[in-house]
């Protein structure tokens, strides 16, 4: 089994005995380079001549996914028959005798110490990146949850958002303005109104009634502050500047889509770059990206070109 | 020799040219905020990360990471510097005449001692010196006969380092730092550790390096060139990388790195301008055609274990919206970071290369962030006496170290090309009133020739924004985020886990308030 130290990256690894907890066992290893100390899972679950075999087949299907290969063709590793002949005894194996080659079933749930393996865990965030491509493509198709994606999208692109606002000359904000949005706590108010925000946005781009259910909505409605909130960021012309082409319309639904995955990708808990790479790029084509970038340039150089008495930035953007 | 005998792999196109900071940005007069509209002023090290892996700019500019090649591996000294400054110093020794060359090792007892080396990293060290001396005994003694004129880290910035691609000429701006100038054999030298005793060819991109640095200094106008170096032809400088074992030359006539360079500074203007290009970093992650794949990364690259295929942690369970918010915090690190740092480089380097903005610039700058002075008396041992001639900027110096460290950058040279050190200010025996300051410049360093100096304040170059601490904080975010927990029982009773699980939690996990306890 390949050992690498998290520390330092060396592979001159020393076992350095065993630790027990109530779940599972643990072996413990010293880095002979840098004397760090760490442990890995004991593995069980398999005979102890298998847990190689078993590991290259993880590494393998995440190799293949880390290079953009299909799921159903990622995996796949070449045995002997004696090992083909073994693995068919495991029930998370799958086999194909004809190319000889064998990997472990995406269907199946690992045993919790190889789950819990460097490759294990690459290999479970892999399956949770295709869960949540599951989901976003059955969300594509039922227009009212899609609806809605998009809104719970937006919603967190302007919950997330730092607000920052300045005046382009000293003194040009207007006092009311001023008192809201140079607010320490002005974030906290904001985000309060960030539902009636998208929902105004959505409704003149969809040009129909956006209540969606199951969306938190907002109660106890300052209205003075709503609409200082709505003057300063300039919300009408921000509309306005979005339905001015059916493109744009289209890139605001792209950009809602988005953040909605990156709340998916968030939810499943997806950590490893790759799977999160995955689930974007199967949603989004590359050029839509590119023109959605193109389009956030053009929303910021329309707010600084429009002499507004309030500039800012910082909330229409990518989730990185 | 070439060590990378691979072919590329294609190159990538760029979205835009090289976003030059515009006249109002230079001449300060638009606000700060936001994203910078002007990409980064690359370093030969970004480049060279670049080349190596465009995940590893990433991870450099949004995670705080020093460099991928051969970088950080623990927290310990860094031989390789130690190296090369012992090198520095015992040469800059026998070539002045104080030493001689069968004094070598004395001068190493004494320069461990002096800089507190362990007692393991010496050991290492003495190892890589004691190869380094055996081969290069007689050129020591040729250096003990003919006294040569050799610098050390010359600091070097241009924005004319043109690459060449299929008959396209593109121009970028860059800075670097050259291990040795040697002025007498007509060589420039990067130094290293890497490599072995049976190695063929230079350490893995050493020679890029090189010749990037090349690139650079063969590009600065002659006019901004100090006059030490003015008569210098830089074209037809030999190029070699040092290894303790082996010295290698490198030609000058590289096609291949010539893509190399033009594809990395696309990737550095793309990264640097949206983070969509982060997706398209990690299907094109490794080198041209050495891919870094999980469980067969590319050895040299430090970010492989430290970054990309860092071993993740059970607890805490919340850690992908701990992440989450703190992507929002990366970036505005690293614009903060293109802000202050960046296109203050951007103003140093076109005040001195372009003529239409440089007076502007010069202005602007003179007082707040440079100070011309003059090298009045070499007083020995680092120690030098520095002129403040103008009226002004003497008032401005005296305020600004009322209430400040006496710390600052000081280039020999000009910014463009000269000799940067660390400059330490006397206060006792300086006296501003008359314009003379006393600074100590650590390392050491032998100045004759050279008239003018600019005293930058801070950091690199800045001092009162010091925005390597932005890149401090990146890394402990970034650390933070990985940190963690396998064993559920720690994680249970460990407080930060507890609290990380909690406020990135769904809202039922919090605690509620006392007064609710209470009713």
């Amino acid at each position: 089994m390949m050992v690498i130290c998290p520390r330092c990256g060396s592979s001159s690894i020393r076992k350095y005995g065993k630790a027990y907890t109530r779940r599972r066992s643990m072996q413990k290893f010293r880095c002979s380079s840098c004397g760090h100390v760490f442990q890995r899972p004991l593995i069980q679950s398999v005979r102890e001549d298998l847990v190689e075999v078993i590991l290259e087949m993880l590494r393998t299907f995440v190799r293949e996914m880390d290079d953009g290969k299909k799921p159903e063709e990622a995996g796949w590793t070449p045995f002997n028959d004696n090992i083909l002949k073994e693995l068919k005894k495991i029930d998370f194996c799958e086999i194909d005798y004809e190319n000889r080659v064998a990997r472990v079933n995406p269907r199946y749930k690992l045993p919790d110490d190889i789950a819990s393996t460097d490759e294990g865990i690459l290999f479970s965030d892999y399956l949770k990146a295709l869960r949540v491509l599951r989901t976003i493509e059955k969300i594509k198709c039922d227009d009212k949850k899609y609806r809605k994606a998009i809104m719970e999208g937006l919603l967190r692109m302007l919950k997330t958002a730092q607000y920052n606002f300045w005046e382009k000359e000293e003194g040009t904000m207007p006092i009311k303005i001023r008192q809201v949005i140079l607010n320490p706590q002005r974030m906290r108010i904001i985000r309060q109104y960030a539902y009636l925000l998208v929902k105004e946005l959505l409704k003149t781009l969809w040009k129909a009634d956006t209540k969606v259910e199951g969306l938190e909505e907002v109660t106890n409605i300052n209205s003075d502050h709503y609409m200082i909130i709505k003057k300063a960021l300039k919300w009408d012309k921000i509309i306005e500047f979005f339905c001015k082409s059916k493109e744009r319309i289209n890139m605001i639904k792209d950009l809602g889509l988005i953040w909605y995955i990156d709340q998916e990708i968030e939810r499943e808990g997806i950590e490893h770059l790759g799977a999160r790479v995955l689930v974007l790029e199967r949603i989004i084509s590359r050029s839509e990206l590119e023109n959605l970038d193109k389009m956030l340039e053009e929303l910021e150089k329309f707010i600084s070109k429009n002499s507004w008495e309030v500039d800012w930035s910082g909330i229409f953007r990518l989730p990185y | 020799m070439v060590s990378s005998v691979y072919p590329t792999r294609s190159l990538r196109e760029p979205v835009s040219p090289w976003r030059w900071p515009r006249r109002d940005y230079l001449l300060e007069r638009e606000y700060r905020r936001g994203v910078p509209p002007f990409d980064r002023f690359p370093s030969v090290q970004d480049v060279v990360d670049a080349v190596l892996c465009p995940v590893a700019i990433v991870h450099k500019f949004y995670h705080g990471f020093r460099g991928a090649l051969g970088g950080a591996r623990g927290d310990g000294e860094n031989i390789g510097v130690l190296f090369h400054e012992f090198i520095a110093l015992l040469k800059t020794d026998i070539a002045s005449g104080r030493r001689s060359p069968d004094q070598a090792w004395d001068l190493f007892y004494g320069f461990c001692s002096e800089r507190g080396v362990s007692e393991e990293s010496e050991r290492n060290l003495r190892e890589y010196v004691s190869y380094w001396l055996r081969r290069k005994r007689r050129s020591l003694d040729e250096l003990w006969n003919r006294r040569p004129r050799i610098f050390f880290e010359i600091h070097v910035a241009s924005i004319r380092v043109t690459f060449e691609v299929r008959g396209r000429r593109t121009r970028y701006p860059i800075h670097g730092r050259i291990d040795e100038l040697d002025v007498t054999n007509k060589r420039i030298v990067e130094r290293t550790i890497r490599g072995n005793e049976s190695a063929e060819n230079p350490p893995f991109l050493k020679d890029f390096q090189l010749w990037l640095l090349w690139k650079i200094i063969t590009s600065i106008d002659r006019n901004t060139i100090p006059e030490i170096w003015r008569g210098e032809n830089f074209e037809e400088y030999e190029l070699f990388v040092e290894t303790p074992y082996r010295d290698f030359r490198v030609e000058k006539d590289q096609p291949l790195f010539e893509e190399w360079a033009k594809d990395a500074l696309t990737w550095i203007s793309d990264i640097s301008r949206s983070t969509r290009t982060i997706l398209e970093a990690w299907r094109n992650r490794g080198h041209h055609n050495r891919p870094c794949r999980f469980g067969d990364t590319i050895e040299e690259c430090s970010m492989a274990y430290i970054a990309c295929y860092r071993v993740q942690r059970r607890y805490p369970e919340r850690r992908a919206a701990l992440s989450a918010s703190f992507r929002s915090l990366y970036r505005a690190l690293f614009n903060e970071q293109l802000w202050s740092h960046d296109l203050l480089l951007y103003q140093l380097t076109i005040m001195e290369q372009d003529p239409q903005l440089g007076n502007e610039l010069r202005r602007l700058l003179m007082g707040r962030k440079i100070f011309p002075v003059e090298i009045e008396r070499d007083l020995g041992g680092g120690r030098f006496i520095l002129r403040v001639s103008n009226n002004d900027l003497r008032r401005t110096l005296h305020e600004i170290l009322q209430d400040e460290n006496f710390e600052f950058d000081i280039i020999f040279g000009s910014f463009c090309m000269g000799i940067r050190r660390r400059a330490f200010l006397d206060f006792r025996e300086s006296n501003l009133d008359e314009g003379r300051v006393v600074v100590r410049v650590i390392p050491n360093i032998e100045i004759s020739d050279t008239e003018n100096a600019y005293l930058v304040r801070g950091g690199l170059l800045l001092r009162e924004d010091p925005w390597f601490l932005k890149r401090v904080v990146q890394r402990a975010l970034y650390r933070l985020e990985k940190w963690g927990l396998d064993r559920e029982d720690r994680a249970q009773r460990h407080t930060t886990i507890r609290l990380i699980d909690t406020i990135f939690g769904p809202e039922t996990l919090r605690a509620r308030r006392f007064e609710e306890d209470e009713r």
